[in-house]
């Protein structure tokens, strides 16, 4: 069902210099951390971590359970802070579809989508066969959960050797390693636009609304930056 | 806490995947070639540093919703100590009307309350200890009342 080979082969480019691993490692340590103190178990924070794999919405649910938000609440929160993973896999899954390979498949191979993953795929999807494609990408998105799943686990049991500041330090690593990344797409003019008008509608959004600021901001400036890119020729 | 925890992650990972969901539901019918997968291209890196940004500079909110204990910062023992003065701490309710994250005012007494003077001399520890039980005693009752 799933090619071992370029399963395997998916999973060991997270070894790459440029992996995403440390930086989603030291994430998910502050993750797990945070889980215990707020009363979560090892089962529990793991079964979380596993589950959801994305990290600003795990920061979300952890946030609404000190203040006991409802679950109505923690659902439209969680959905908003991850709705980007619907633009993040409408502009990966059409490069990864072929005829062979069951549909069913690929809403389980979905389950990967989280920026870790997507950047190494979007990277490195082009030398690899288009028929094996997913197989390639379901071993991408296995290492990367793994990674976080373990670095969870580490966090939950070294919690009390961290305090606050550390915490923050270590979750801070994964945005800034991705400001980074984003900073090496800016190849074409749209991705150069999109990645600057996104930070700054971003940030300006946030005054109108703090919930819908990354929706909106994101939204509005990702259009801005194709049609400019389309009007100038990329 | 009040709510279940393990209803609280399935409810997360399912509002994460629905997103992922309903991404391979549109990928179905979009070439990597065509003009709609540049634009998402575009939307999915613009999206994902409004998020950086907003992470980046916007990390957590610095007022606590009622009644949320969060550590208290030991500045104030620092003046405490070389100012050698006693502390008058000072309960306050504000955030019933005025919560963190909401932009509606709500209307209502906001009640500030000066407590007993914490007198001075006293140890980091037990200075840090006493300033925060009175304070989150008496705003506790504040807000319950």
């Amino acid at each position: 069902m799933i090619n071992t080979k370029y399963f395997l082969k998916g999973y060991v480019s997270i070894k790459g210099v440029d992996s995403p691993a440390i930086a989603l490692f030291a994430s998910f340590v502050a993750i797990g951390a945070l889980f215990k103190s707020i009363g979560l178990n090892i089962q529990e924070s793991i079964f979380s971590t596993f589950l959801t794999y994305a990290l600003p919405g795990s920061l979300i649910m952890a946030e609404s359970l000190i203040v006991g938000a409802s679950l109505l609440n923690i659902f439209l929160a969680v959905w908003l802070v991850n709705a980007r993973l619907y633009p993040m896999t409408v502009s990966l899954f059409p490069l990864l579809t072929h005829k062979s390979q069951p549909r069913l498949k690929y809403y389980i191979a979905c389950h990967f989508i989280a920026v870790s993953a997507w950047l190494i795929m979007k990277k490195n999807y082009k030398p690899v066969e288009r028929k094996y494609r997913l197989d390639f990408w379901i071993g991408v998105g296995a290492a990367n959960l793994s990674v976080a799943v373990f670095a969870t686990a580490f966090g939950f049991f070294i919690a009390d050797y961290l305090n606050k500041d550390m915490m923050i330090g270590l979750a801070i690593v994964n945005p800034v390693y991705f400001t980074c990344v984003m900073v090496g797409a800016m190849k074409t003019m749209q991705m150069s636009l999109a990645v600057i008008l996104g930070s700054a509608f971003g940030i300006l959004f946030y005054f109108i609304s703090p919930e819908w600021c990354i929706l909106l901001g994101g939204f509005t400036a990702g259009t801005l930056a194709f049609f400019i890119g389309e009007l100038n020729g990329n | 806490m009040e709510i279940n925890i393990v209803l609280a992650i399935l409810v997360t990972a399912l509002a994460t995947y629905i997103s992922r969901f309903l991404g391979v539901l549109t990928s179905k019918n979009i070439k990597e070639t065509s003009k709609i997968f540049k634009w998402f291209n575009c939307l999915a890196y613009s999206t994902l540093s409004a998020l950086l940004a907003r992470l980046i500079i916007f990390p957590e909110g610095s007022r606590t919703y009622p009644g949320q204990h969060v550590e208290y910062q030991s500045g104030i023992f620092g003046i405490y100590k070389y100012t050698k003065k006693a502390v008058i701490p000072v309960a306050l309710n504000s955030g019933t009307y005025w919560p963190k994250k909401e932009h509606l005012v709500a209307g209502g007494t906001i009640i500030f309350e000066f407590l007993e003077p914490i007198k001075s001399g006293l140890t980091k520890d037990v200075f840090m200890k006493v300033l925060e039980n009175k304070i989150e005693t008496a705003s506790n009752d504040l807000i319950n009342s």
